[in-house]
C-alpha cells in the first residue's frame, strides 16, 4: 500500500504542469535605469516611439497645461504606460476557495493606487460595446516560465507623456518573467492602429523587495481636483495652434541633436537611423489618415448592462437604453425602424414587465425610427388625464416639431412614431421606480432638441449624439445645432459627471453611438471640438476661406478616430462666421 | 512478506521524487528521448538566426552620443561620475580603445544586429555587426581565465533555466541564463559611463511571439560593479527576428 502511494505521489510530482512552477507573488520595485525620464518627458522628446503622422500632430498641439484641467487632474496612467513608470508593485493571487486554482493575478501600483485583474480562468474579453477602463481587461495564460497578458478595453491615454496618445482601440500583450528569485522582467507589446505604425515595443525590470510598510503603497490613495488656474474662463482647453508652439525644439536643442532627428517615427527605431541622423526631416503633416473610424452598422444588437437596473442595446440604430424597475421599463430612444424588430426582441431579452415611457433624445431617424414598435410593447401609466395605448412617447416640444407637420402638410415622420408627451421648457423631471429621472434640453448643440436622460439614483446619463465617440458631432445648422452650443452642451455634461473610485467608472454614459463610456471619453471629446473650433476660428480670424480652411485640415490628429470631417469643419466654420 | 518499505526503499524513492522535480525537463529528455542531451538539444527555444534591436527605450543614449556627463538612468557612485566626466574618446581612439563602448555589458545596447548561431554542441556563439564583436556563450562551464585574458566578451558561462514537466510534445519554453566575467574595463553607455574589471554581468535572453507573427527576444542584462555603481545596473533590451542576414553589415569600434 505504502509503496503505491508512494509511486503516485512521484507520478504527481513529474507530472506537474510547468503553470504551477512560477509564482510572481511579491512586492516588486522598479530599477528605472534606463529611459529615465520617463515620468516626466521633455516636450519634443519623440524618439523610440513608433508614431503616426497625427500622433506627432497632436503632442505638437500638446500644452502640459491641459493637465490642470479638472477633469484631468486626478486621471491615473493606463495599463499600457503604468508598468513604465517609477512604480511600487504588489502582486498576489486569488484562488478558488474550492479548488484552490487561481482565478486572477493582481497587481497593486502605488502610483494612482491602481488595482489590476489579470483573469487566469479562461473567461472572454467582452463585447466591443462593453466599456473601457484605465487597467483594461486583462486575461492571462503561463507559457512556461513566462506569463502571457493579452489586454483590451483600455481607455485613450499617452505612449509617451507629452502629448504622443495613445488610443482607445489600443490592445496589449505583456510578458511577465521572474528570473530567479529577485527580479522581474517585464514585457509589453502594445498594437495602436490609430497613432502607431508598428506595435511598440517596450521592457522594464523590478527587484524583489522585503518588510514593505504599507506607507509605500499610500502615495496617491486620494485625488482631489482643485482649481489650479485662478480666472481661467470656462471651456478653456490648453493647446497650441499648428506650428505654433514655442518648445518643440528645446529637446533637441539641448542635448545637441539635430532638429527634426526625434520627429521620425518608426524608421528612428532601427539601427540604420544612426547614419541618417544629420538628414532627418519630419514627416510632413499632410497626406490622408486611413480613416479607422468605427463601423456603425452591427447586424444584431449587443447588450451591455451599465447599472444593477440600467443596460444599453447597441446595433440597432442610435443606442438605447433601457431602465427597469418594478413599476416598468423606461427605455431612451428606440434606434431605427429598420433595426426596431430585433430591438424589441433585446428589450425582451432585458425584461418582460411593460414600457412605460419612451424618451427621445432628438428627432434622428436613428433614435425614433423605432417608436413605434418599442411604443407599441408597452403601456403607458395611465391616468384619468391618460388613456393611451402604448407607452408614454417623451421629448422636448422642439422634437414633436421636427417629426410633425403643420395640418395639410406632409409630416416627416408618421403619427405612429411621434411624442405624446412634450416639455416646453429646459428639463422635466419625473419619479419612477423608485428614483428621480431627469430629462434636461441642451439647446443649439447637435439640434435645438437635444435631451439628455439623467437616472440619477442609478447614476447614468443617456446622452443622445449631443455625445458620440464614433464620429464628429453631427452638427445639423438647419435644425439649429451650432458649435458653441455643443461645446457648452458637453462642458454642462462633464460638469454633471462624477468619476468613480481611482477615477474608474462613476457615471456612466450612454452615448448616441459606440460604447458605455464615462468621463474620461467625454473629457476627451470635449478637448477635440474645442481645439478644432479654436484652429478654426484662428484660421476664420486669418480671413481663410472655407476651402482653405478645409485643405489646412484642422482635424488632421483625430481623423482616425472620427472619420470624415468635411461636414464638421464646415458645420465649425459656419459657426465660427455666425458668432464674428 | 510485508507491504511496508525497507527505510534504504523509502530514501531512494524519496530521493527520485526529488531528483524527477528538480530535472530540467531538457536534461529529463533526450531529442532521441533517450540519452542526456547536450546543452544544444537540450535548448527550450531557438535564439539562433538574425536579431535586430529595436530602439524603443533609451533612444537618446543609444543612437547618438550623448554628451559627456549625461549619465542619467545609471546609478553611478562618486568615482564612477568622476570617471564618466573625463571621458576623451581620442585619448581612447589614440590608446587604441575605441572598442571601450562595445564590450558585454552595453554591446546589447548599442544598435545593430545580432547573428546568434551554435559554435558547437556547447556553445553558443553572438555575433553582433556594431563593433564586429563576437561573444561565445559556454555551457557546461568554461575554463577560468587569468586576469591578463580580460576581454572585452570576457568569459561567459551559460545554462538553460527551462520549464519543467508537461508532456514531451508540448511547447518548450525557458530562459537562457548567462554570467560573464573576467571583462576588460568600458564603457555602459558611449559617452564613456564606465565599468571596471570588476564587473559582473549576469543577462537573461528570453524568446517570446509578438504580434504580427514576428519572434523576439528580450535581453535582460545586470551588471554588478561596486567601483562604478551604488546599485546593480538593469536594463532590457528588446530584439525582432530577421528573416535573413541581407542588413548584417559589420562596421568597426567607433570611440564614440
Amino acid at each position: 500500500m505504502r509503496i503505491r502511494t508512494f509511486a503516485v505521489a512521484l507520478l504527481l510530482v513529474s507530472a506537474v504542469p510547468a503553470d504551477a512552477q512560477v509564482s510572481l507573488v511579491g512586492d516588486w520595485s522598479s530599477r528605472v535605469h534606463e529611459d529615465s525620464t520617463r515620468n516626466d518627458p521633455r516636450i519634443g522628446e519623440f524618439g523610440g516611439i513608433p508614431f503616426t503622422p497625427q500622433a506627432l500632430a497632436h503632442a505638437d498641439a500638446w500644452d502640459e497645461s491641459r493637465l490642470t484641467l479638472l477633469e484631468r487632474q486626478c486621471v491615473p496612467n493606463g495599463a499600457a504606460w503604468a508598468f513604465r513608470g517609477p512604480a511600487q508593485i504588489r502582486i498576489w493571487e486569488e484562488k478558488d476557495s474550492t479548488t484552490q486554482d487561481v482565478v486572477a493575478i493582481k497587481t497593486f501600483i502605488a502610483t494612482f493606487s491602481q488595482t489590476r485583474t489579470i483573469w487566469m480562468d479562461g473567461r472572454p474579453h467582452p463585447g466591443e460595446l462593453a466599456p473601457h477602463t484605465w487597467q483594461g481587461f486583462s486575461t492571462g495564460t503561463w507559457r512556461g516560465n513566462m506569463l502571457e497578458v493579452k489586454t483590451t478595453h483600455l481607455k485613450r491615454f499617452f505612449h509617451r507623456r507629452n502629448g504622443l496618445p495613445q488610443s482607445d482601440r489600443s490592445i496589449m500583450t505583456e510578458y511577465f518573467i521572474r528570473h530567479g528569485n529577485d527580479y522581474l522582467t517585464h514585457i509589453s507589446m502594445v498594437e495602436d492602429p490609430v497613432y502607431l505604425t508598428e506595435p511598440l515595443v517596450q521592457s522594464q525590470n523590478f527587484v524583489l523587495v522585503a518588510n514593505v510598510t504599507p506607507a509605500t503603497y499610500q502615495t496617491w490613495t486620494v485625488c482631489l481636483p482643485l482649481e489650479e488656474i485662478v480666472g481661467r474662463p470656462r471651456g478653456v482647453v490648453p493647446h497650441h495652434l499648428p506650428g505654433t508652439n514655442p518648445f518643440i525644439t528645446e529637446y533637441s536643442t539641448k542635448f545637441g541633436l539635430p532638429q527634426g532627428a526625434t520627429r521620425a517615427g518608426a524608421e528612428a527605431l532601427y539601427p540604420e537611423h544612426q547614419i541618417r541622423l544629420s538628414q532627418i526631416r519630419a514627416p510632413a503633416a499632410t497626406g490622408t489618415a486611413p480613416s479607422t473610424a468605427r463601423a456603425q452598422s452591427q447586424t444584431e444588437p449587443e447588450i451591455v448592462q451599465v447599472a444593477s437596473d440600467v443596460y444599453m442595446i447597441g446595433g440597432a440604430g442610435g443606442n438605447v437604453t433601457v431602465h427597469t424597475g418594478p413599476q416598468g421599463l423606461f427605455v431612451v430612444d428606440a434606434g431605427s425602424e429598420m433595426s426596431s424588430a430585433n430591438l424589441a426582441a433585446a428589450i425582451r431579452g432585458i425584461s418582460n414587465q411593460p414600457i412605460r415611457y419612451l424618451a427621445n433624445t432628438s428627432a434622428d431617424a436613428d433614435h425614433v425610427g423605432g417608436n413605434p414598435v418599442v411604443r407599441a410593447l408597452g403601456q403607458a401609466v395611465r391616468t384619468r388625464e391618460n388613456r393611451e395605448e402604448g407607452a408614454s412617447v417623451i421629448a422636448h416640444e422642439a422634437v414633436l416639431n421636427r417629426m410633425s407637420a403643420p395640418t395639410g402638410q406632409q409630416p416627416p415622420t408618421p403619427v405612429a412614431a411621434w411624442p405624446t408627451m412634450t416639455f416646453p421648457k429646459g428639463q422635466m423631471d419625473l419619479a419612477f421606480n423608485g428614483q428621480a429621472i431627469q430629462l434636461v434640453r441642451l439647446p443649439a448643440a447637435h439640434t435645438d432638441g437635444d435631451t439628455v436622460v439623467f437616472f440619477r439614483r442609478s447614476d447614468v446619463v443617456a446622452t443622445g449624439d449631443i455625445f458620440d465617440p464614433t464620429r464628429y458631432p453631427v452638427i445639423d445648422l438647419a435644425k439649429g445645432g451650432s458649435i458653441d452650443g455643443e461645446i457648452d452642451a458637453i462642458n454642462w455634461l462633464l460638469d454633471l459627471l462624477v468619476p468613480g473610485e481611482k477615477e474608474e467608472g462613476g457615471t456612466m454614459v450612454v452615448p448616441g453611438h459606440g460604447r458605455v463610456c464615462d468621463e474620461s471619453e467625454v473629457m476627451e471629446y470635449r478637448d477635440m471640438l474645442t481645439i478644432v473650433r479654436d484652429r478654426v476660428n484662428a484660421m476664420v480670424e486669418k480671413g481663410m476661406t472655407l476651402e482653405q480652411v478645409k485643405t489646412a485640415r484642422p482635424t488632421f490628429e483625430y481623423d482616425p478616430e472620427y472619420g470624415a470631417s468635411d461636414a464638421f469643419v464646415e458645420a465649425v466654420v459656419r459657426g465660427v462666421q455666425v458668432r464674428r | 512478506m510485508s507491504n511496508a518499505l525497507e527505510p534504504r526503499a523509502t530514501c531512494a524513492i524519496a530521493a527520485l521524487v526529488v531528483l524527477v522535480a528538480a530535472t530540467p525537463l531538457g536534461a529529463q529528455r533526450g531529442q532521441d528521448g533517450g540519452q542526456a542531451a547536450t546543452p544544444r538539444q537540450a535548448a527550450p527555444v531557438d535564439l539562433t538566426g538574425y536579431w535586430v534591436s529595436v530602439v524603443s527605450e533609451d533612444w537618446r543614449y543609444r543612437m547618438v552620443t550623448p554628451t559627456k556627463g549625461d549619465t542619467g538612468g545609471v546609478p553611478l557612485n562618486a568615482e564612477g561620475r568622476r570617471v564618466a566626466g573625463e571621458w576623451d574618446p581620442s585619448r581612447d581612439a589614440a590608446a587604441g580603445e575605441a572598442c571601450r563602448a562595445y564590450g558585454a555589458p552595453g554591446l546589447m545596447r548599442l544598435p545593430g544586429r545580432l547573428h546568434i548561431t551554435w559554435e558547437d554542441d556547447r556553445t553558443l556563439k553572438i555575433e553582433a555587426d556594431a563593433g564586429t564583436q563576437a561573444r561565445l556563450l559556454h555551457f557546461g562551464g568554461a575554463a577560468p581565465a587569468a586576469a591578463a585574458d580580460r576581454a572585452w566578451q570576457g568569459i561567459s558561462n551559460a545554462a538553460w533555466d527551462a520549464a519543467q514537466g508537461g508532456a514531451a510534445s508540448a511547447p518548450r519554453w525557458g530562459s537562457l541564463r548567462v554570467v560573464t566575467r573576467q571583462l576588460r574595463p568600458g564603457y555602459l553607455r558611449k559617452n564613456g559611463v564606465p565599468y571596471s574589471e570588476q564587473a559582473v554581468l549576469t543577462e537573461y535572453f528570453d524568446l517570446h511571439p509578438g504580434p504580427l507573427d514576428a519572434t523576439w527576444i528580450t535581453i535582460t542584462t545586470i551588471v554588478n560593479d561596486s567601483k562604478y555603481l551604488t546599485q546593480e545596473f538593469i536594463t532590457s533590451t528588446d530584439f525582432r527576428k530577421e528573416s535573413n542576414g541581407t542588413k548584417w553589415s559589420p562596421t568597426p569600434c567607433t570611440p564614440n
